[in-house]
């Protein structure tokens, strides 16, 4: 019995083990793209093939990005382009599902805003940016706005998405529980829609981030979109890297971020994994 | 079973017939169905596949509207949903992000003060024998347990007839006969009116009063068989089988007329 018992947690360690290897094969998939891009970076700009002028060597970037770092200097930059994306993010992400759910739950709404949003939609944010510096100014409100809408269509969308998407086997339910108005609404058309809500909000917090450098090209003299633009102007492009290296970071542990606290609060619609 | 004198019928189905317009072309599915349902009785409604048993269901909890026709529970014509009637659908059709607790809960319609609610909850878990998977999520649980998840939904409301839309064509063999006996302890327990849709011939004849054979498209009612053996019924009784085999024959025979027609158009 012991020996058997003995045996079955030997099984039961090598199969974790094995769980490992998997683990870290799966982990090296993931990284190996990153890791031969900078390699390749690596060699081409320390053997003289590319001029450091336009593509400085990796080492010299992560120098840069130390000294911008224990400076401060990339900390104050990157907490006020922040504050500006969580404003303009939040600002999107309310009216997105105010009037999503609008335009989900009538269609009379969604007629007459419908038409409004498929000529504004593929309007890109770069045509926007005069637009608003004449209606805004220079100021923060135009930087806001320019967030605002980069944020803004996904969450509308998807919101509008999730909501007619709705299962109508589980509105059948309501319907032959002779349910209210007011719980279908909130115990079926919203849970519902919750997964494909979240999405929208992790593609428009992306994007939002992703149009900081563009805000911060409308007469900026803080934040990390405008350090870039600076030091390009200045001729310093480890700095640009560093930057641009940074936003990327970022905008990668925004989304894991929210992808796990999604799965967290919505775990009832993902399949439980072993 | 339902020998008393005063009989009470408490669904009527008067001339009901269903035509579908698909295309702009019209589908009739259901021609003249005429059938009246008493007190307690359990009824179960057979045929092909196609024959508009299921679409009869749907006319009788509300969620569609007869072409031709009328039905009436008790005194009510029906013409939408009403609480009055419980339906139990072919997929456990249970909210995903509730777990069994509040997703029984959900069919609780009736207002009620909080402590008789959570009673009553509890009661229908015991009832359909999940006690333990009170905080389980749906998709924690098998195909069978999602049904009886929504058997206990169905019933919490106390609906006066519950409608059953071949709620165990989704399970294994085995799990279906064990939710066979689970319905039948119910309906002895509940005294319900049941009406049961379901393809399984020995399905109905093993839980039926009477069991109402339909044709192919448009479903007709070709016969109404009483079932009056004792239950619970011994499924390889001569009887048994001598019921199977008339039903099986009108619905064989119904599919072997059908390919023949099809010859002609």
């Amino acid at each position: 019995m012991q020996q058997r018992k003995g045996k079955i947690i030997v099984e039961e360690s090598k199969a974790e083990s094995r769980g490992g290897a998997k683990k870290a094969k799966n982990f090296a998939l993931t990284v190996i793209a990153p890791v031969l891009v900078v390699a390749i970076w690596f060699i081409v700009t320390n053997t003289g093939m590319v001029r450091t002028s336009i593509l400085p060597s990796p080492q010299k970037v992560v120098s840069t990005f130390w000294s911008l770092l224990s400076s401060g200097k990339l900390w104050t930059d990157m907490s006020i382009s922040f504050i500006r994306v969580l404003r303009g993010f939040a600002l999107g992400a309310l009216l997105g599902m105010v009037i999503g759910s609008l335009m989900g739950f009538s269609a009379t709404v969604n007629r007459v805003l419908g038409t409004m949003v498929s000529i504004l939609r593929p309007i890109p944010m770069l045509a926007w940016i005069p637009i608003l510096i004449l209606w805004l100014g220079i100021g923060e409100s135009s930087k806001t706005a320019v967030i605002f809408i980069g944020s803004f269509w996904s969450v509308l969308l998807n919101t509008i998405h999730g909501i007619q998407s709705t299962d109508v086997k589980l509105l059948e339910v309501a319907r032959v529980l002779e349910k209210k108005r007011s719980v279908f609404i909130f115990k079926v058309y919203l849970p519902s829609a919750l997964p494909s809500i979240f999405t929208g909000l992790r593609l428009g917090i992306s994007s939002a981030w992703t149009c900081v450098v563009g805000a911060e090209m409308i007469a900026a003299t803080s934040g990390i979109g405008y350090m870039i633009h600076y030091a390009r102007e200045l001729a310093q492009p480890a700095r640009v890297y560093a930057g641009v290296i940074c936003i990327g970071v970022v905008g990668v542990i925004i989304d894991k971020g929210l992808l796990v606290l999604q799965r967290k609060l919505l775990s009832w619609a993902y399949v439980d994994q072993e | 079973m339902n020998q008393e004198m005063n009989k009470e019928i408490h669904l009527s189905i008067r001339g009901v017939s269903k035509t579908f317009h698909i295309n702009k072309g019209e589908l009739q599915v259901l021609d003249d169905i005429n059938l009246e349902v008493e007190k307690g009785e359990f009824i179960s409604i057979v045929g092909t596949s196609g024959c508009g048993k299921s679409t009869l269901l749907k006319m009788v909890i509300g969620l569609e509207h007869a072409t031709k026709g009328e039905i009436r529970v008790g005194q009510r014509v029906v013409t939408k949903p009403s609480i009055d009637c419980g339906m139990v659908f072919q997929e456990a059709r249970l909210f995903p992000w509730l777990t069994v607790k509040e997703n029984i809960e959900f069919g609780i319609t009736r207002e009620m003060p909080k402590e008789e609610q959570a009673k009553l909850v509890q009661h229908h878990i015991e009832l359909v024998g999940l006690s333990g998977f009170e905080n389980a999520l749906p998709k924690q649980l098998s195909g069978g347990m999602q049904q009886r998840v929504s058997i206990a939904r169905a019933l919490v409301n106390k609906p006066d007839v519950l409608l059953l839309d071949e709620p165990f064509g989704a399970l294994d063999a085995l799990t279906r006969i064990n939710m066979q006996n689970e319905v039948l302890k119910l309906w002895e327990h509940e005294k319900k009116t049941m009406v049961l849709v379901t393809h399984d011939i020995d399905e109905a004849i093993f839980l039926s009063d009477r069991i109402v054979v339909l044709s192919a498209r448009p479903g007709r009612v070709m016969d109404i068989i009483s079932v009056e053996l004792p239950r619970p019924r011994e499924r390889s009784s001569d009887e048994f089988l001598h019921i199977r085999s008339k039903i099986f024959k009108y619905l064989t025979k119904d599919a072997t007329d059908d390919v023949n027609l099809g010859k002609y158009l």
